[in-house]
């Protein structure tokens, strides 16, 4: 992480570079511009470089559009995002976050995300059925507690 | 009707169109109800790996960037990702102007008529067309959340678009002309609505050669990006026979073998036996086309003038909520 990229919250006028980063790595847009004041981003020259997002599910959290550009990956800088996103959690009164991956279960464990089946986080962050049909078969459904919540 | 791509195809247009839509019905509730696509998280790379989700190049192009990762490409449903990405970025290549009038065909969430609207600016209008209700509800919420005002979703379909004629500077569309089942009315539709010098600047799935009558059969297929698509030369013929010049396809992208297992994945067909048959066959591609005559001043106002007299009822915003949290 250096000292040139700036962590800032999104405003709508970040919508198409958001979009443009996310399609790039291949992660959905249709809803972004509905979830934008959820996202953090990261700004290095004025570029995002990085996105990040919640979604408050009652007291479950879905963390969503974690991504960086490829060009500027492995300086940490999508762990800066994400202790951003689950800050604006804790606020949210969250006490688990979730997030479902098929690229980066490994990743997330490391972080201290652990497995749960689809049933489970089904049952927290949406309704089951929707759920099961949203989470791909071959995607990883995680969790974790929020660091510094009531939980 | 002719159609244009199944050699033999029994399918009808209206039973495509259900197909569709239902398919795509059924995505657009989802995200409108529980807030949420098939959100892969992504992240940097995780140890030993270049890069968990996307490209794994060094420098990141979103017009050549992998779209499909093999890992995306595992496990995201066909519909979710062709729902949000299309096979291009039609507004990064469109070359919008200040004041022009934008049509985006199968709008979708709404994404691209947004980026577009911002880009022809308040003395321009961003026209979205979808045919699925639970669609143009999500790109209602999408624009309001925007605070878009330039912006207006009409239901409506492709093959027979609801507007005047000789009223859109440019069309846009992200992967959506291979979905339907008569692309000579969708591109005559398109010459109809656009001005004279108007611009067609189309991302779509093209295909170079035959491909199996197998997997032009398949209706999963076929709502996930590939089955519908026309063949490359095919294409510039049929743009050329409805009126338009200037036509070129730019390949902006060419699908792998493991793409296409990513594709076939769920149809029910052996993907070890077509993946090879496909491998390189398929490629997102950016369309070009102009309709010929001198470019006018981009007059706005025509357009919505005219749909008022045709009395097009403008797709009123009906907010979809969904959980008691989601709109808290």
């Amino acid at each position: 992480m250096t000292a040139d990229v700036r962590i800032e919250r999104a405003e709508v006028d970040d919508l198409g570079a958001v979009v443009e980063l996310l399609r790039g790595v291949g992660l959905p847009v249709d809803d972004v511009a509905y979830h934008i004041e959820a996202f953090v981003l990261a700004r290095e020259d004025g570029q995002v470089v990085g996105t990040s997002a919640i979604e408050v599910h009652g007291d479950a959290v879905l963390l969503r559009s974690v991504a960086v550009a490829p060009s500027h990956r492995g300086r940490g800088i999508a762990d800066v995002l994400m202790a951003e996103s689950e800050a604006m959690a804790v606020i949210e009164g969250a006490r688990h976050l979730y997030l479902l991956t098929t690229t980066a279960a490994d990743y997330f464990a490391v972080r201290g995300f652990e497995i749960v089946t689809r049933e489970v986080a089904g049952a927290a962050i949406g309704e089951a059925m929707q759920f099961r049909s949203l989470c791909p078969a071959s995607a990883t459904c995680m969790r974790r507690a929020v660091a510094g919540g009531i939980g | 009707m002719r159609d244009v791509t199944t050699a033999g195809g029994d399918s009808t247009i209206d039973s495509l169109r259900t197909t569709v839509r239902a398919r795509y019905g059924a995505v657009a509730t989802r995200v409108a109800e529980s807030g949420s696509t098939a959100g892969a998280s992504c992240c940097g790379p995780a140890s030993g790996s270049s890069g968990c989700c996307g490209s794994s190049t060094e420098s990141w192009d979103p017009i050549t960037a992998n779209l499909y990762d093999e890992g995306q490409a595992a496990g995201v449903p066909a519909e979710a990702l062709l729902a949000s990405l299309g096979c291009g970025n039609p507004t990064a290549l469109a070359d919008l102007q200040p004041g022009e009038v934008v049509l985006d065909l199968g709008s979708g969430g709404g994404i691209d008529v947004l980026l577009s609207a911002k880009r022809v600016g308040p003395t321009g209008k961003a026209y979205g067309l979808d045919m699925t209700d639970e669609m143009l509800a999500l790109a209602n919420e999408n624009k309001a959340r925007a605070g878009a005002t330039n912006v207006e979703f009409l239901r409506g379909h492709i093959e027979s678009i609801p507007l005047p004629s000789n009223t859109v500077d440019v069309i846009i569309s992200n992967c959506v002309v291979n979905l339907s089942g008569d692309k000579r009315a969708v591109l005559a539709e398109s010459f109809r609505v656009l001005k004279p010098g108007g611009r067609f600047a189309v991302s779509d799935v093209v295909v170079r050669g035959a491909v199996p009558a197998e997997v032009q059969r398949n209706m999963e297929l076929w709502v996930g990006c590939v089955a519908g698509a026309l063949e490359e030369q095919e294409f510039i013929g049929l743009l050329r026979e409805v009126g338009f010049e200037g036509v070129s396809i730019e390949p902006t992208r060419i699908y792998k073998a493991e793409d296409a297992a990513a594709f076939l994945s769920g149809s029910g067909l052996d993907i070890a036996q077509f993946a090879a048959d496909i491998d390189g066959r398929f490629m997102g591609a950016f369309v070009r086309a102009t309709k010929p005559g001198a470019a006018g001043a981009p007059r706005v106002a025509t357009a919505a003038r005219a749909l008022e007299t045709l009395g097009t009822p403008a797709v009123d915003g009906a907010a979809a909520c969904c959980g008691p949290d989601c709109c808290s």
